[in-house]
């Protein structure tokens, strides 16, 4: 098959679109989950290192 | 005693957390007469689900009529939030920050409607799952699909983790409200106790969030109008359609936030948070939006006309004489004369005639949307083709329910959602030197 073939083939056959749709929602959902994880990690790591010197 | 968690000052805390009580006895005969409306609601789907599409006002070729006015005028208004809260977040207008989870409480509650109004449409809703299984690059269909799951989703995380200060706010400070919401308080604060470096990473994900999500606002309005626009419809088939539903739809949204605005400032006593110099603001934006609105409605009358292609000229007709004359002159009035004549001249330091504008605007912008789709369906291209009895709509009383449902099911979420948390940002709008303290 031919290069021009097969990438056409790509944005015209039925099913790509409907992967691209949850991959995109999927990708942008695990961005966030880690997003509000890094959020609520602020200063944890201060925090330890404070308790860690005190003892 | 140094507190476990930090909370920024702010003295009108008191002033925002008084509407979260036990419901009053107002308040739930509010809640029963929109539960009733939806209820009419959901039985008139029910009625569409048993006996098919047939019930409503559709036929060929008009395919779409109240149910994708919906969809378009929703998720236009959902544009508010995101307008409100990131576009002048990254201007950097600091007026903004009283109303911003009042605007984007509008955006998290009407986009299900505007999603909705689409599965409904579909008479199968199970047919949706083609899209999933079938898509295809080239459908409208799939871009439309990707991008208002897209914004659905980055609306819902935008709103949240921005709550998510007052929400701890709410866990340590109502110790007085029933068990189940203080359950419910600490389940969503995510353990949220405010260190300084937690508010410097909030702030900075809000940031690059707005960033994002004002690309966002312009990909989903514009793909929504793209899904007729790719079509070879007269009044449809043009490059303008995109801007055009963009600016509408943040015209409409920003005036829907003066009216939620102003009914909160009325009824919770807000009068000191949601002082009139930011109605004063808001009047400014919207003159502007009044004025770009009239801008592309002449650009495309203009062009079309201009041009006379025929199949153009039946849709134009339609509208300055024909069926929906008289619809079209009331929407004339209602989204420009009027606003522009109150924003002008009555509206500085009143609310009153700014709520009456922005009423005016939404009511103009929805029969606005309703004849950006229906004239263009019943003199489609190829008129000839029509048959006796072709071309007309009435809607059903089964789309009338149905949409009456959807604003009222909008007004529940909202109403519940200020008895449950802050409506406005406790932390957001704390004292400067507090903040500055932190930062």
């Amino acid at each position: 098959m031919h290069i021009t073939e097969l990438i056409s083939s790509f944005f015209t056959s039925t099913g790509p679109g409907g992967i691209m749709i949850l991959l995109v929602v999927s990708l942008a959902a695990g961005t966030y989950f880690s997003l509000i994880r890094w959020i609520l990690r602020g200063g944890v790591a201060e925090k330890e290192k404070k308790n860690d010197s005190s003892r | 005693m140094i507190p476990t968690t930090f909370h920024p000052e702010n003295n009108n805390e008191s002033i925002i957390l008084a509407p979260i009580v036990r419901a009053t006895s107002k308040d739930r005969l509010l809640w029963a007469i929109l539960l009733m409306l939806l209820g009419i609601g959901v039985y008139a789907y029910i009625t569409q689900w048993i006996s098919g599409l047939g019930v409503t006002g559709l036929n060929r070729p008009v395919y779409w009529g109240f149910y994708i006015t919906n969809f378009v005028f929703f998720i236009g208004l959902a544009h508010s939030g995101t307008f409100i809260s990131a576009i002048l977040r990254l201007a950097g207008a600091s007026w903004r920050t009283p109303m911003t989870r009042a605007a984007e409480a509008i955006t998290l509650f009407s986009l299900p409607f505007g999603v909705g109004a689409i599965l409904i449409d579909m008479g199968r809703p199970d047919r949706v799952m083609n899209i999933f299984l079938f898509g295809r690059f080239q459908s409208p269909l799939l871009w439309d699909i990707t991008a208002v799951s897209l914004y659905l989703l980055s609306s819902i995380v935008f709103f949240y983790i921005s709550l998510l200060p007052d929400i701890a706010l709410c866990r340590d400070r109502l110790t007085e409200v029933p068990a189940w919401q203080k359950k419910m308080y600490k389940i969503l604060a995510l353990g949220w106790v405010g260190r300084p470096e937690q508010f410097i990473r909030l702030e900075r994900v809000l940031d690059g969030m707005a960033i994002f999500m004002t690309l966002l606002v312009v990909t989903v309005h514009t793909v929504v109008s793209w899904v007729f626009g790719m079509t070879v419809q007269p009044g449809w088939h043009t490059a303008l359609i995109g801007p055009f539903f963009l600016v509408g739809a943040i015209f409409s949204g920003t005036s829907a936030v003066v009216i939620v605005l102003a009914i909160l400032r009325r009824v919770y006593h807000m009068e000191k948070v949601l002082p009139v110099s930011l109605f004063n603001s808001l009047r400014k934006l919207l003159i502007v939006f009044t004025v770009a609105w009239l801008y592309m409605m002449i650009a495309e009358f203009l062009t079309t006309t201009y041009g006379a292609i025929s199949d153009e000229m039946l849709v134009v007709w339609q509208k300055f004489t024909g069926d929906f004359a008289v619809l079209f002159w009331i929407m004339a009035l209602a989204v420009f004369v009027i606003p522009i004549i109150i924003f002008v001249f009555m509206g500085k330091d009143h609310i009153g005639w700014m709520v009456v504008a922005s009423i005016c605007i939404n009511i103009g912008m929805w029969i606005e949307r309703f004849l950006v789709i229906v004239p263009t369906e019943t003199r489609p291209r190829f008129v000839s083709t029509l048959m006796e009895g072709m071309g007309n709509y009435h809607p059903s009383w089964q789309e009338v329910a149905i949409t009456v449902s959807f604003f009222a099911g909008l007004i529940l979420l909202y109403v519940v959602f200020t008895r449950l948390f802050p409506i406005i940002p406790i932390w957001e709008t704390a004292d400067h030197v507090e903040k500055k303290h932190l930062g």
